[in-house]
């Protein structure tokens, strides 16, 4: 089952490579959909009345060096697996299907990103992880820059700045150097990992790479300490976590829209869900100079003060989102090292919100500029009375994302603080600050694409005669509605009802909440 | 729900779980008791009242406008009432956070004005602020007595304690953003922004005096909490009074209004910060009822006046408009507090229980706040009342012959003025005598007022009242010329009525300035807080996260470019390089496993 379900979408994504294009799009709808339909059958089956791995797939891959195929599935990773699934389906549907954008080779890397992540996902062992790890960067690097913004197969855009001129280049779109940058910085977090996870067999004397069985072997505090910055170097880059979050806006605003779906909603989460199953229970005591239990919290914060920040001061709506994401990680951060069941159930919540409101935030973001020709949070104004529907649409999400009780990032956000006031009161109020920063910087996104601009009047008068002197647009169309409709409709789900979540996460979660001080 | 009047209603029911992590198991439930019954009656009562207003009132709005507005409308009841019937700390805030937003939406109602757009951000971030506290507080609560519900608050200990004050006082940012008191109050004026009916329901009626309800629902901490409840009655009174001195020079009849909202509010935080519930709860009812009365009547002046709020322009309308005038009147009387009109009731109620409460230092200091703000409530009101309905007409006036509103519009407004004419007879106690229905309702939950009346109660309860009066009656000598009076309304004191005092803005021309901006508070916060934020995230946008940490990455890349073109074909050469680091690795990792597994 389980192997089905990471080899599914890269055989699905081989045999899309190898079809004529016309069939591309679809075939990799129904890959996605029977994906989407494997993950939801393993979440609804999933037996709650126990803790531990489910649906275990486990054999001897090689047997010299100990490594094995391992494979299962958990409370924490079903939800990330489903989370997964759904998000492919979305970027496939809303990839568009032209020639001149080789929508063939841009599916078949999707998919074989998507189950690469999956795989990262399952894996048990930490060989396999590894693998995984690094086999999602190669199509993610080749589809930021193929297809990112300028990039050779964008329609329209001239494919310069390949060779030409400075490095990087200063002005303009520049996808080359930031899946170089992208690739490069999370290379250097990886090879530090694989250096780790040597290191790993190496000082605990486990006889395996099986993380369940590596956690009973607890290195001495000093090896810990540098064990640990080895994996966490790796996951930091990845979330991304301050201050490794170089990459994050060229690669974000240079990525295309629906592989920004997968990247920004599931890839950042692999680094999260990584420390919550890797940093937290093979390393109790990383404690030398100082402990780094105690350091990745703070981090974690001035993530959210930091993100916060600079999407306050993003005139484009992309980096403003790609900003938002930065603050919501450090939440995910926060809940995962609060140590106790309240933080990191909130932190998987998070995870799971998080991949809900970001992907929805970039489609509508990407269908304004679609619509308008712009992105520049300056340039576009009064959109609500020429596009109600996507207004509303908009708001839901912006409301969702700025952690309106009712919707679901409030969940998220309100198990983190609570674990992480028990962590630690002071770090707490400083991380409520992002709570009071985040309507700001989101209510300077939607009010200002949507409402009246700071300068003058809208042309609405009295008694409706909304017709303005700018040309009609078209609103959200009835497909893009759809797409957005789960996205929309699990926002309110997960709000109302976390416990859908939470009573499968409950068991899991609590063997990895350890004593900490 | 009348039913609940009789018998002692206590139904507390759980649905669904809502989220379990640990020991942080959460039902989803709601409490229904005197209390939250009590809030009920106010929200659909005058809610509905309000809202059939609001269909004459809307008229005019284009068909998609209109439905938006009643949608939101209906989002507010919802949320309000959700707010009063929950029964544990996480609804609470969720219906605390949903009339914020519902909020939101309707100060930003014209969102093609950028006065609405910008005065909605404000409610919303401010009121955010006050979440923050309440969740903090939850937090609190769980962590020491680990009570996730109020389960009839067993679980608060006897005595005081630091976490106990802790959780009051986070709370208490909820109930101040919410309530609109000091400091947190800047949004409620910028909030007049939005359609009269909705200042006229969340902005006076209902969602403001969720802070008051929010206390009263935790009184078991309150009442052991003795700082944090002594810092409510203190906040209570400060507001009471700041906002009262800033009504006096405010012209715009809405923003009179909001801060007569504010004062009056302040009453209510410091009856429940003095302990007095039940006087608060009175207070909060009977100001639901008058002053959605003044802002619907109010709303009738300026559909009247074609949309203009500024009542200097308006004058002489009494007779004019022949039912809005004399609704008006009623209800500006009601907030001066005349005698048997009901705000006489619930202010001299609160007045008097604070006044009578023995062994408290602070009681006295808040009595005389309490005593001098009735006393700038009679001054600003009159002198609403009479700029804007007595003498001449004003010569820029935009309408001459202005239109009485239509029945829809009227109806309410007549039924919330004979409200607050007769409401007062359920709770006479200002008086000593007579019905205590208020109280007795609220007995059961909120207790009964711990101390006995005052024996000078009375005498003070009269002073009261008649500095009041006399207030509101200076106003005429102050704001209506000499050649506008007429003579024959005073015959009697004619002496006196035909005086001319300066105005004392004149007198006091810096005191004026300083109330015309509302002591300075946007500046303040404008100075302390927007900008540094602004500056600072744009100064980290550029100094910092463009050069320091993007640039790190961007030199590293860059070297190893030029390592790269070396190699080869651009394009191929990071990816070669980064396939031989990776194997490179790979191979070496190897062999030490190998190493290790062989050794």
């Amino acid at each position: 089952m389980l192997t089905t379900l990471w080899v599914l979408p890269v055989a699905g994504g081989l045999l899309i490579a190898l079809l004529p294009r016309h069939f591309a799009k679809w075939t990799a709808v129904v890959v996605t959909l029977v994906e989407l339909g494997l993950a939801g059958f393993v979440a609804y089956s999933f037996d709650t009345s126990t803790g531990g791995y489910r649906w275990v797939e486990h054999v001897q891959w090689i047997p010299q060096i100990k490594v094995d195929y391992f494979l299962g599935i958990d409370g924490i990773s079903v939800w990330l697996v489903v989370l997964n699934a759904l998000i492919g389906l979305i970027a496939v549907l809303a990839t568009p299907a032209s020639p001149e954008f080789r929508t063939s080779r841009f599916l078949a890397l999707l998919l074989v990103m998507q189950g690469a992540m999956t795989g990262v996902f399952m894996s048990v062992d930490l060989v396999l992880f590894y693998f995984f790890w690094e086999a999602m960067l190669i199509p993610a690097y080749f589809l930021l820059w193929m297809w990112g913004e300028g990039g050779t197969f964008v329609a329209g855009r001239p494919a310069a700045n390949v060779s030409r001129g400075a490095f990087p280049p200063q002005e303009g779109p520049r996808p080359l150097f930031a899946s170089l940058k992208f690739v490069l910085f999370t290379l250097a977090g990886s090879l530090l990992m694989l250096v780790g996870i040597i290191g790993e067999f190496v000082f605990t004397g486990a006889s395996s790479f099986n993380l369940p069985d590596l956690a009973k072997h607890q290195a001495d505090p000093v090896i810990q300490f540098g064990l640990f910055f080895l994996f966490a170097v790796a996951f930091f880059v990845k979330i991304p976590v301050f201050p490794f979050h170089g990459w994050l806006r060229d690669a974000y605003l240079a990525a295309p829209t629906p592989m920004l779906l997968l990247f920004a909603g599931v890839m950042g989460k692999t680094g999260a869900y990584s420390m919550l199953r890797i940093l937290v229970p093979l390393f109790h005591d990383p404690t030398w100079w100082w402990n780094w239990n105690g350091v990745v919290p703070v981090l974690g914060v001035l993530g959210i003060i930091w993100g916060a920040l600079m999407a306050l001061a993003q005139a484009d709506m992309k980096a403003l989102v790609a900003y938002s994401s930065l603050s919501h990680m450090g939440f995910i951060v926060l809940g995962i090292f609060s140590f106790n069941a309240q933080g990191q159930e909130g932190a998987v919540i998070q995870m799971v919100n998080h991949g809900l409101i970001v992907p929805a935030l970039f489609l509508l973001v990407a269908w304004i500029q679609e619509r308008t020709g712009t992105r520049d949070r300056g340039a576009l104004f009064g959109l609500a009375p020429r596009l109600p529907v996507l207004a509303g649409v908009f708001l839901v999400v912006t409301l969702a994302a700025l952690g309106l009780p009712g919707l679901n990032s409030f969940v998220g956000e309100f198990m983190i603080l609570l674990g992480s006031w028990a962590f630690s009161p002071g770090l707490t109020a400083v991380a409520s600050i992002g709570l009071v920063l985040a309507p700001i910087y989101m209510l300077r996104l939607f009010q200002g694409a949507m409402y009246a601009p700071a300068t003058g009047e809208l042309p609405h008068g009295h008694a409706g005669h909304q017709e303005a002197a700018a040309p009609a647009l078209v609103d959200l169309r009835g497909s893009q509605l759809l797409l957005l409709s789960p996205l929309l409709a699990l926002m309110f789900v997960i709000g109302l009802y976390p416990d859908l979540l939470t009573r499968v996460l409950t068991a899991a979660t609590l063997g990895l909440a350890l004593p900490w001080r | 729900m009348l039913y609940g009047y009789w018998t002692d209603v206590n139904v507390d029911q759980t649905y669904w779980t809502w989220i379990r992590a640990g020991s942080f198991v959460l039902p989803v439930n709601l409490l229904l008791d005197h209390l939250s019954l009590f809030m009920c009656l106010v929200i659909t009562g005058v809610g509905g009242l309000i809202v059939t207003y609001a269909v004459g009132y809307m008229e005019h709005e284009s068909d998609a406008s209109y439905a938006r507005f009643f949608c939101y409308m209906d989002v507010f009841v919802f949320s309000m009432l959700l707010l009063v019937l929950a029964g544990n700390f996480v609804f609470l805030i969720v219906g605390w956070a949903l009339v914020g937003l519902s909020s939101y939406l309707l100060i930003g109602f014209y969102y093609w004005r950028p006065a609405a757009v910008v005065a909605a951000r404000k409610a919303f971030v401010m009121n955010v602020i006050g979440d923050v506290g309440m969740i903090l507080g939850t937090f609190v609560v769980f962590l020491q007595s680990h009570a996730t519900t109020y389960g009839n608050f067993g679980w608060v200990p006897r005595s005081d304690s630091g976490y106990l004050e802790l959780a009051a006082f986070l709370f208490l940012v909820g109930a101040v953003a919410k309530s609109a008191q000091l400091p947190l109050h800047t949004w409620l004026p910028d909030a007049m922004e939005g359609p009269t009916p909705v200042s006229a329901l969340i902005h006076a009626a209902t969602m403001v005096t969720a802070g008051v309800y929010l206390v009263g629902r935790l009184h078991p901490i309150y009442d052991v909490a003795a700082v944090a409840h002594h810092t409510v009655a203190i906040v209570g009174a400060v507001t009471a009074l700041f906002a009262a001195t800033i009504a006096i020079v405010q012209v715009d009849i809405k923003r009179v209004l909001a801060y007569s909202t504010m004062s009056q509010i302040g009453y209510m935080f410091l009856a429940v910060g003095m302990g007095a519930y039940a006087a608060g709860f009175f207070h909060l009812l009977s100001h639901a009822f008058f002053k959605a009365l003044l802002f619907m009547s109010a709303g009738n002046v300026i559909h009247a006046m074609d949309d203009e709020q500024d009542m200097r322009r308006y004058g002489g309308l009494w007779g004019q408009l022949r039912w809005t005038s004399p609704s008006f009147l009623i209800g500006s009387l009601a907030l001066v507090g005349v005698f048997p009109l009901v705000g006489f009731f619930s202010k001299e109620f609160v007045l008097g229980a604070v006044f009578s409460k023995p062994d408290d230092p602070v009681s006295i200091w808040v009595w005389v706040v309490g005593f001098v703000t009735a006393v700038l409530t009679g001054f600003y009101t009159g002198r609403m009342w009479w700029v804007a309905f007595w003498g001449r007409p004003s010569e820029t006036r935009p309408v001459e012959q202005p239109h009485e509103a239509p029945g829809v519009m009227l109806i309410p407004v007549l039924i919330l003025a004979l409200l607050s004419t007769a409401g007062g007879l359920v709770q006479t106690s200002a008086l000593g005598f007579g019905t205590t229905l208020v109280e007795d309702y609220l007995k059961p939950v909120v207790g009964a007022l711990a101390w006995p009346p005052s024996p000078i109660e009375l005498i003070v309860t009269i002073a009261t009242f008649a500095f009041g009066v006399l207030a509101f009656l200076g106003a005429y000598l102050m704001y209506v010329p000499r050649s506008e009076r007429r003579a024959a309304f005073l015959d009697g004191v004619a002496e006196v009525a035909m005086a001319q005092p300066r105005p004392w803005s004149e007198q006091f021309p810096r005191l004026q300035a300083l109330l015309e901006h509302k002591y300075y508070f946007d500046e303040l916060y404008d100075f302390v807080f927007i900008r540094p934020l602004n500056w600072i995230a744009s100064w980290g946008d550029r100094r910092i996260d463009r050069t320091v940490i993007d640039g790190s990455l961007t030199g590293v890349a860059a070297l190893i470019e030029d390592g790269g073109a070396g190699l080869g074909a651009l394009e191929n050469g990071y990816f070669r390089s980064y396939v031989l680091v990776f194997v490179g690795g790979a191979i070496v990792a190897g062999l030490i496993v190998l190493w290790r597994a062989f050794t």
